[in-house]
């Protein structure tokens, strides 16, 4: 559903253009929106919210997992990516179920395949290059290129999404700091007018090989949308990818109905888009009532706030009770179904308590996105201090900074981004100081929630496309299956579910976090060589100091294939005492190197074809 | 000076653990297994053969005596079944190996082995490792250091305590690669990059297990018919190995690693005593090292038998020449 234009905090949709309204269709089915949406806000603000099945299975349909769609004559583009463009007529990719009653919110694709984009495969149609790559548009990235600008350098940024300024509004400012909005208008508004700084918006970096980064960017071309692959050669490469919000694990964590916190206010705050008229919010931190006090205000009957802390001290928890929002402590996500979401006391007494909603809202903590480091060559490690996977190592010419490398406020992050930069260039560094002005008194942030067991319910370990599940009691050992892709955020929370060892994790993510593109086919094949007519050197003095050459015969026709070995017709045929070896073709019998001491006993031999033995002699001459 | 041990085995893998119960069951030693326990859910970095890539036959009666003895002391110890028969293909593509193809197939004929086309049925190939849970052998994973002394030599210390040892074997490439000084390596080891890669599902290989001699590759069908792929090499390394693979394309990939191993440059392994260290390493045993550990550990006591004796002096690295050694040696890519 849509929020109201002039909802509270701005969660109308700040991107939108209400007085422009359009439509398109998606497999058939016509989607209304507003100029200003993507393909999925416009689908998920049409009440369109699973994806489909998944071993039967629904799955929600979210920025992290949905199809690639394609206009008739147009290649494939993620529907997050994509701007919702009036009058096109769009499919999705992939296997798509028998339409039915039942599932009158679903794509209706079969999930038990998904295929990668075919743009991973795909040649660039464009090269650039600059002094410095920044992947990542968030506060860091943003914060790093201007400092690059300012210090004469050309700077090509890269924002997979389709705004710059990543999740910083999430959090909102500390203390009496910039606001996020206002930081990030001024750092935009200085960057479109630096001519050294080129800003690539809804552009995935998608691979990281030394200094060479491949880009998959969205442009618009005379009122179409269109993706291109375009290669980028850097002097240096700035990893300002932030972090990914953890999926807390319990059963349904991924049916239809049940947002991350960090993709609900991103739908409601950019497209005014929320799941349904009232929700549950679960989190383990202070910034999920940051979020239902917005959603609140917007509209949005919160029927409870539930927090895995026990007794947990927060200003925003205050705001909350002084809001009028029912808050419970001390229980943990247990279920999902539809509308049906149940809780229980994480000190494991108590009955556990149900709560009716249109949608569950769910936060985890943060994993730092190392991917593309780890494509590069970095290390990864499991930090029990911080409850993730974080960087370790060191990859020429390629730096981390701000939540990618663990930083939380605005303010460390900007401050890591311009540092992060310099040290890539040698500049001298600045401090990073990651305090959070008057968060001395607030609890701090649980890891991420799981539930106390498994069940039928799949309860997967992240929100992508691994789709990597906790195993349930009833397999034998705990164990992840062995073929299985796995993200960071899988690794992490295998960790934690004693599915993996904290000293083995780095080395299972980095194998099964960036395994590399799909395979295509090929005819490669080794070249000739050169052809020798010496002796190989496995040869060497097998038959003594002195071997002959000589022609072995049976009859007029039988040949002697190569490698047969030749045996005195008096010992038994035992490789080792074999006293010579077919090494070469001949129009009838073989070319025998053999022991000389051998030819001086006897002209009549045995030869161990394939087929058996055979007798051989001497051609005569 | 700490509570001393006969031997000290660094090297993770079936090997390696083979070698230290060998040495403490058998033979009576005192050993300390120096190993980093390895998750089953990493991916193997090798496939254990009793299939040696190999022209001359004293390597492979070796292996194939080796095999029987080694499927003998499972069975006792009730781990038969981490060996199976499994059939291998080897593929030959240039003019050189298959002339060396051709020998190997005639020399395993000769020792047994039902072989048709490159297609070698009924290999004895060794599953998962062999666990030392409650063997008289000690194991540590962390904390064991070498030290070298002025002249070379090399000192165990455990937490930081210099331990005595007898002898320490470098029992698997990755000890060899991390702990012996580059200048002492024999110049007859090559490390050459790897890539291990789990592949999705895909179509049936015409073996369990292929091995592309001069494309760098070997490939292992699993159960569910995902493919372990072993590639040596840097170069066109998703090239050569989808060379190998049946589809379908595009063939997505659930885990890859990049390692080094080490290979011995004329195909002929290493096995004894290297100065000034007095490490021992067993290195460029390609697949078939847990097979040989029954005759290592007996080399490592002084008891070799008459038949293995002369192999086992013949690869020893202080040997001045290996020509009558020098066997078929894969192509480095």
């Amino acid at each position: 559903m849509r929020l109201a234009a002039d909802a509270a905090h701005q969660f109308g949709g700040i991107d939108l253009d209400r007085s422009t309204p359009l439509s398109f269709t998606l497999d058939g089915i016509k989607i209304e929106g507003f100029a200003g949406d993507t393909v999925l806000s416009a689908v998920l603000a049409a009440g369109i919210d699973t994806y489909g099945l998944y071993g039967g299975v629904p799955m929600a349909l979210t920025d992290r997992f949905g199809p690639l769609v394609a206009s008739k004559r147009g290649a494939p583009l993620p529907m997050d990516r994509l701007p919702a463009i009036d009058g096109a007529d769009l499919t999705s990719l992939g296997q798509l179920g028998r339409r039915s009653a039942r599932q009158p919110n679903s794509l209706r694709h079969i999930l038990d395949k998904l295929e990668d984009p075919g743009w991973l495969r795909a040649a660039p149609e464009a090269t650039l290059s600059a002094d410095l790559l920044i992947i990542g548009g968030g506060v860091t990235g943003l914060a790093a290129a201007k400092s690059a600008a300012v210090a004469g350098r050309t700077v090509i940024v890269a924002e997979r999404r389709a705004w710059f300024g990543g999740d910083a509004r999430y959090f909102g400012p500390v203390g009496d700091e910039e606001t996020p909005e206002i930081f990030t208008t001024r750092l935009l508004d200085w960057l479109a007018a630096n001519t050294n700084v080129t800003m690539l918006g809804r552009t995935e970096a998608f691979a990281l090989q030394g200094p060479r980064a491949m880009l998959h960017q969205i442009e618009m071309v005379e009122g179409a949308a269109r993706g291109r692959v375009v290669a980028v050669n850097a002097s240096r490469v700035l990893l300002a990818t932030g972090a990914t919000q953890r999926l807390p694990v319990f059963p349904g964590n991924r049916l239809p109905g049940v947002l991350p916190a960090i993709f609900a206010y991103h739908l409601a705050k950019r497209y005014g888009v929320a799941h349904g008229d009232s929700a549950v919010v679960a989190t383990q931190g202070n910034f999920g009532y940051r979020l239902a006090l917005r959603l609140s205000d917007a509209g949005v009957a919160i029927r409870r706030v539930v927090d895995t802390r026990i007794n947990a001290q927060s200003r925003f928890i205050d705001f909350a009770k002084a809001g009028g929002l029912t808050l419970a402590s001390g229980q943990i996500p247990l279920s999902a179904q539809r509308g049906h979401f149940t809780f229980a006391p994480i000190l494991g007494s108590g009955a556990s308590v149900n709560v009716e909603a249109r949608q569950l809202v769910i936060a985890g903590g943060w994993q730092p996105d190392l991917t593309l480091w780890m494509q590069a060559g970095g290390n990864v490690r499991w930090s029990s201090e911080q409850a993730a996977m974080v960087a370790t190592g060191h990859v020429d010419h390629i730096g981390l900074a701000g939540s990618a490398v663990g930083y939380r406020s605005m303010k460390a992050c900007t401050a890591s981004g311009r540092a992060a930069q310099a040290a890539l260039f040698g500049d001298p560094l600045t401090d990073v100081e990651d305090s959070e002005t008057g968060t001395a008194l607030e609890t701090p942030d649980e890891p991420t929630p799981t539930s106390p067991h498994a069940s039928a319910l799949p309860s997967f370990l992240d929100a992508g496309r691994s789709l990597a599940v906790r195993p349930s009691a009833v397999q034998s050992g705990k164990v992840l299956p062995r073929s299985q892709a796995m993200s960071l955020a899988d690794a992490a929370a295998s960790v934690e579910l004693q599915l993996i060892a904290p000293g083995d994790a780095g080395a299972i993510a980095e194998e099964r976090g960036a395994p590399g593109a799909d395979l295509v086919a090929s005819d490669w094949r080794p070249s000739a060589g050169d052809v020798s007519d010496a002796l190989p050197v496995y040869l060497t003095r097998r038959f003594g100091d002195d071997p002959q050459r000589v022609h072995l015969i049976v009859d007029n026709k039988r040949t002697f294939l190569i490698g047969a070995l030749v045996y005195s017709n008096v010992v038994k045929p035992d490789p080792g005492n074999a006293a010579g070896v077919i090494i070469d073709a001949a129009p009838i019998g073989g070319i025998a190197l053999m022991q000389k001491s051998a030819l001086t006993k006897t002209a009549r031999f045995i030869v161990e074809t394939g087929t058996g033995p055979s007798p051989a002699r001497i051609a005569p001459g | 000076m700490a509570k001393g041990y006969d031997f000290a085995i660094f090297g993770s893998g079936p090997f390696s653990a083979l070698l230290a119960g060998l040495l403490a069951h058998d033979h009576g030693k005192q050993v300390i297994r120096i190993a980093a326990p390895v998750s089953p859910l990493r991916l193997q970095r090798a496939i254990d053969l009793a299939l040696p890539l190999a022209t001359r036959p004293a390597s492979w009666s070796m292996v194939q005596r080796g095999a029987a003895e080694t499927l003998a002391l499972l069975t006792a110890i009730e781990a038969a079944e981490t060996v199976a028969p499994v059939d291998v293909r080897i593929v030959a593509d240039s003019p050189a190996s298959v002339t060396a193809l051709a020998h190997m197939s005639h020399i395993a004929r000769g020792n047994g082995l039902a072989v048709r086309d490159g297609h070698f049925r009924g290999v004895h190939r060794l599953n998962g490792d062999i666990a030392l849970t409650g063997s008289k052998v000690q194991s540590t994973d962390a904390g064991a250091t070498l030290n070298f002394t002025k002249a070379g030599l090399a000192e165990l210390s455990i937490a930081g305590e210099p331990t005595e040892v007898g002898q320490i074997v470098l029992a698997d490439d990755a000890s060899i690669l991390d702990l012996m000084p580059e200048q002492q390596r024999p110049s007859h080891l090559t490390a050459q990059p790897m890539t291990a890669t789990l592949t999705a599902p895909a179509r049936r290989l015409a073996a369990p297990v292929m091995r592309y001699v001069d494309r760098g590759v070997t490939l292992a069908q699993r159960p569910d018919h995902s493919i372990l792929a072993l590639v040596a090499g840097e170069r066109d390394v998703e090239a050569r190995l989808a060379s190998c693979l049946p589809g379908p394309f595009p063939l997505p990939r659930f885990a890859t690693t990049h390692f080094r191993r080490l290979v011995s440059n004329d195909g002929a392994p290493l096995l004894g005593r290297l100065r000034p260290s007095r490490m021992f390493v067993a290195a460029g045993l390609g697949n078939t090292g847990a097979f040989l550990a029954p005759s290592i550990a007996r080399l490592l006591v002084g008891i070799p038998t008459e038949t293995e004796r002369p192999w086992l002096v013949a690869h020893d690295p202080a040997r001045p020449s290996r020509e009558t050694i020098a066997d078929f040696a894969e192509t480095l890519i």
